[in-house]
């Protein structure tokens, strides 16, 4: 039972994690049309970038700042002068994230070398909670609470905020949106730049529970593929669910059968192309 | 569409090289990796028939190479199976995968398609990094040793290279008469306008599931001599990276012609062994790469350096006042 | 045989709220001529849509030649005998005016599923192609690719692609739109050589043309069949002017 319950929290905090970078990835796929593979490398280089900040004697919550301050201002260079010029070419906008990212692992193997490198948790959260015999790290019970307060405010922003409307009207109809005099460009650069900070914090964030290491991009990415397949275009509550879904899945795959843990995660993927391709709560098709 | 984009005394030179190479390059170093070249551009070759012929953008065309070397490995050197049953095991069964991941990916188009192709090349490779008891893990799985078929010795690298040179050949001439058969035909119909083909009484769906399988079986013959000529194989064949740089290949050589991702593959193959004496960072040369063929050169490097040096010309012969490949017959001054 | 080459049920079709299509009722028999009428946004370019299998209907039945066709793809559709042109030009534009209809001709055919043998050696295919643009005066130019055509050869490839299928049902969308009074003509007299065992369904607003042409008219507003019936029944009725003047 302990058991279950363990691994079931170790899920919550896995998908935690994974919405942190789902979400942005989600918001810039839904609006601008861009599958931006360059985002897990943002959520790597986030880390990095906070792990020295960390180590040149910063605190844990300025690293996160700073970290997703930085991959913030790196997507918003590349938006406006890289994929700005790319307008209205999807699959050429794709392949140039995909160089992109391959260049910023690498220069990340460069500059951190290829040793994993753990990040150190803050103070105020080591330890763990108990309740009864059970224990479960206070730091995943926090990043739990991240998750949920970040879904709540990104429906807040996107529910009850001028710019939330916005963008909605942008993934509805986007020439609409532009001929109702929404300026697409400027709105385009703040969710990009959203999108980034959001996986470059993210980063951070997961740190000390993924630590940081060469090939973490590549491990996360197509975890983020899976959740806005899963979770359907455009859907920030897909988004949150199926971060959760894939989180649970991935967590009971791996303690119940380590070496198949990768292989539970095709299923949810399979049924849900073949059951309902729109995605759990997608209204366009992917 | 256009055929192969070399006219007939190139073509002859070409081909007469590539059968005299062995002896014209007398280092073994140098004949590998014309082996090497053979089998990425058959891999290019295949992908190109979904990209360039098809309209569908794949990430995750490794797969069928990882899978099938994966297999004949695993088959031939640790399950007890013969070469061929093993060949034949691998290569079939990598191509119900393509029939499997055909119908995944089918389930969406265009952007949709090319995510869910990168997470199921992604998602194999987590499977062979993890499984490390069936596939070895991170240390991959060898101890294959090449087979002697009708006697000869392959592990001679000439001997090798004539054997893979003979795949990429048949492959070439089975994917040409592809390209020009009724079914290759209704393809680049559906890439091009894919509404119209479907008021027009085909099944657009079936027609690409069905280049997507075809496309996989070389990719999977691609994967069987990979396994033969590594005598190893690592997760590493099965990353996104591979199949990044197969896409490298394709559009670096063009996608527009039938020949073009064999020159990619020479280029991209050629560059790395190149590059990587030079320097380790073999990545971030191939995503610059990547970012400047997008920018500045779309329609691919051939074709974009052929346009290159047309202007080049045009531009030190002010004399001309017409460009001389647009004319049809000769000129009299 | 009285059974109706097209039949459509209680049709409705919604984008969102929005009804572009209200529980049309249409049955034309074999043979016949059909014009649809009505200004823009009557719903009449969707209901073709739907007839042709572009989108589900959100309600109702349509049946050609006596099959439940309301489920099936646009594919399956034209297996049956049905062909259809466009309003927005469509073709295959790097490619010659011979080589559209052969594929228009391909679509009906297995040699479409074959992966080997080489499509340039169907003779009897290229001729029937070649057939079929003399038929609609393009021949003279079969081996010139669309990209360098007149915007009214270009519509007239399309009926030729429609034409090429031999089909029972023609569906033409706007056929003389945008055409010059000599394009229009010729165009008029092409459809007036379809033979009777074609029935035609057509979306016009060139009335002259149009309504020599047709044999039954339906006049579409908002989505909704207002009046239906012979060319002197719908001049003659009050509704006609209501929808197109307002009064």
């Amino acid at each position: 039972m302990n058991f279950w319950i363990i691994q079931g929290l170790n899920g919550l905090a896995f998908g935690s994690l994974l919405f942190i970078l789902a979400s942005g990835f989600s918001l810039i796929f839904g609006l601008m049309r861009i599958v931006n593979l360059s985002h897990g490398a943002y959520f790597m280089l986030g880390a990095y970038v906070g792990l020295s900040a960390m180590e040149a004697g910063v605190n844990f919550w300025i690293a996160i700042l700073i970290g997703g301050g930085a991959i913030c201002i790196l997507g918003g260079v590349l938006e406006r002068f890289i994929l700005r010029r790319l307008t209205g070419q999807p699959l050429a906008q794709v392949l140039v994230t995909l160089g992109i990212a391959f260049i910023i692992a690498d220069t990340c193997v460069w500059i951190w070398t290829g040793d994993p490198r753990p990040v150190p948790m803050p103070s105020e959260l080591t330890g763990a909670f108990r309740i009864s015999h059970l224990a479960f790290p206070i730091y995943r019970l926090f990043v739990i609470g991240v998750a949920f307060a970040l879904a709540a405010a990104l429906w807040f922003l996107l529910e009850r905020s001028r710019l939330g409307a916005m963008i909605r009207a942008g993934v509805d109809d986007l020439p609409m949106a532009r001929a109702m005099g929404i300026r697409t460009s400027l709105l385009f650069s703040v969710v990009f730049c959203l999108g980034s900070a959001l996986a470059g914090a993210g980063g951070v964030l997961a740190g000390p529970i993924l630590s940081v290491y060469p090939g973490l991009d590549t491990d996360m990415l197509p975890l983020a593929l899976v959740v806005v397949i899963l979770g359907g275009v455009g859907s920030l509550l897909g988004a949150f669910v199926g971060s959760l879904i894939i989180g649970f899945i991935y967590s009971y795959g791996q303690a119940l059968f380590p070496d198949l843990a990768y292989v539970i995660l095709f299923l949810p993927m399979v049924l849900v192309l073949t059951l309902r391709p729109t995605g759990l709560f997608g209204r366009q098709a992917i | 569409m256009r055929g192969p984009a070399f006219n007939a005394i190139p073509r002859l030179v070409v081909c007469a090289a590539l059968l005299a190479l062995p002896w014209l390059v007398t280092s073994d170093y140098y004949v590998n990796i014309a082996s090497q070249i053979v089998i990425a551009a058959i891999l290019a070759l295949s992908l190109n028939l979904l990209i360039g012929f098809g309209g569908m953008i794949s990430l995750g065309h490794a797969a069928y190479l990882g899978v099938a070397a994966y297999l004949t490995i695993y088959l031939t050197a640790h399950a007890g199976f013969g070469h061929l049953a093993g060949a034949l095991i691998a290569i079939g069964a990598t191509t119900v995968l393509a029939m499997l991941f055909g119908y995944l990916a089918l389930r969406a188009s265009g952007l949709g398609f090319l995510m869910i192709t990168l997470a199921l090349g992604q998602i194999l490779w987590g499977v062979a990094y993890r499984w490390a008891s069936l596939t070895g893990g991170d240390n991959g799985l060898g101890g294959l040793k090449r087979p002697h078929p009708f006697g000869l010795d392959l592990s001679n690298p000439a001997i090798f290279y004539y054997f893979v040179l003979f795949f990429l050949v048949i492959a070439i001439w089975c994917i040409a008469r592809f390209i020009q058969s009724g079914l290759g035909q209704s393809l680049q119909g559906t890439r091009d306008q894919p509404r119209r083909m479907r008021a027009l009484g085909y099944n657009v769906w079936l027609i690409q599931w069905l280049s997507f399988v075809f496309a996989g079986f070389w990719g999977a013959v691609a994967g069987l001599l990979y396994a033969y000529y590594h005598q190893f194989v690592s997760p590493q064949a099965l990353h996104l990276t591979t199949s990044a740089e197969t896409l490298l290949m394709v559009i670096a050589g063009g996608t527009g012609t039938l020949l073009g991702p064999v020159v990619g593959a020479a280029l991209v193959v050629i560059l790395k062994n190149v590059v990587s004496a030079y320097i380790t960072r073999w990545l971030i040369l191939l995503g610059v790469i990547f970012v400047a063929i997008v920018l500045f050169m779309p329609e691919g490097l051939v074709p974009g350096i052929t346009r290159g040096l047309r202007t080049l010309k045009r531009r030190t012969r002010p004399d001309e006042t017409a460009d001389a490949s647009s004319i049809a017959g000769d000129r009299i001054r | 045989m009285t059974m109706p080459v097209l039949e459509v049920t209680g049709l409705s079709r919604y984008f969102g709220g929005l009804p572009a299509v209200r529980d049309v009722t249409m049955r034309v028999p074999a043979g016949e001529r059909r014009l649809l009428l009505g200004p823009n946004g009557a719903g009449k370019t969707t209901f073709f849509n739907l007839i042709a299998g572009d989108f589900p209907p959100s309600q109702g039945e349509i049946r050609i030649f006596g099959q439940n066709v309301t489920r099936r793809s646009a594919n399956e559709r034209t297996q049956l005998g049905m062909a259809r042109t466009y309003q927005i030009i469509t073709l295959f534009p790097k490619n010659t005016l011979l080589h559209n209809v052969v594929i228009s001709l391909l679509g009906l055919r297995d040699l479409r599923f074959n992966p080997w043998s080489d499509l340039r050696r169907q003779t009897a295919l290229w001729d029937k192609a070649r057939a079929t643009l003399a038929r609609v005066g393009l021949d003279h130019i079969a081996d010139r690719t669309v990209a360098e055509t007149s915007y009214g050869e270009r519509r007239r490839l399309e009926i030729a692609m429609a034409l090429a299928q031999t089909p029972k049902l023609l569906l033409l969308d706007e056929p003389l739109a945008g055409l010059s009074a000599d394009e229009r003509q010729d165009v008029q007299r092409l459809l007036q050589s379809i033979p009777r065992d074609v029935t035609i369904v057509m979306i016009e607003h060139d009335m002259d043309v149009a309504l020599a042409f047709a044999d039954v008219i339906t006049v579409m507003q908002h989505g909704q069949v207002v009046v239906e019936g012979s060319r002197a029944d719908v001049v003659a009725d009050p509704k006609t002017r209501e929808v197109y003047l307002g009064h």
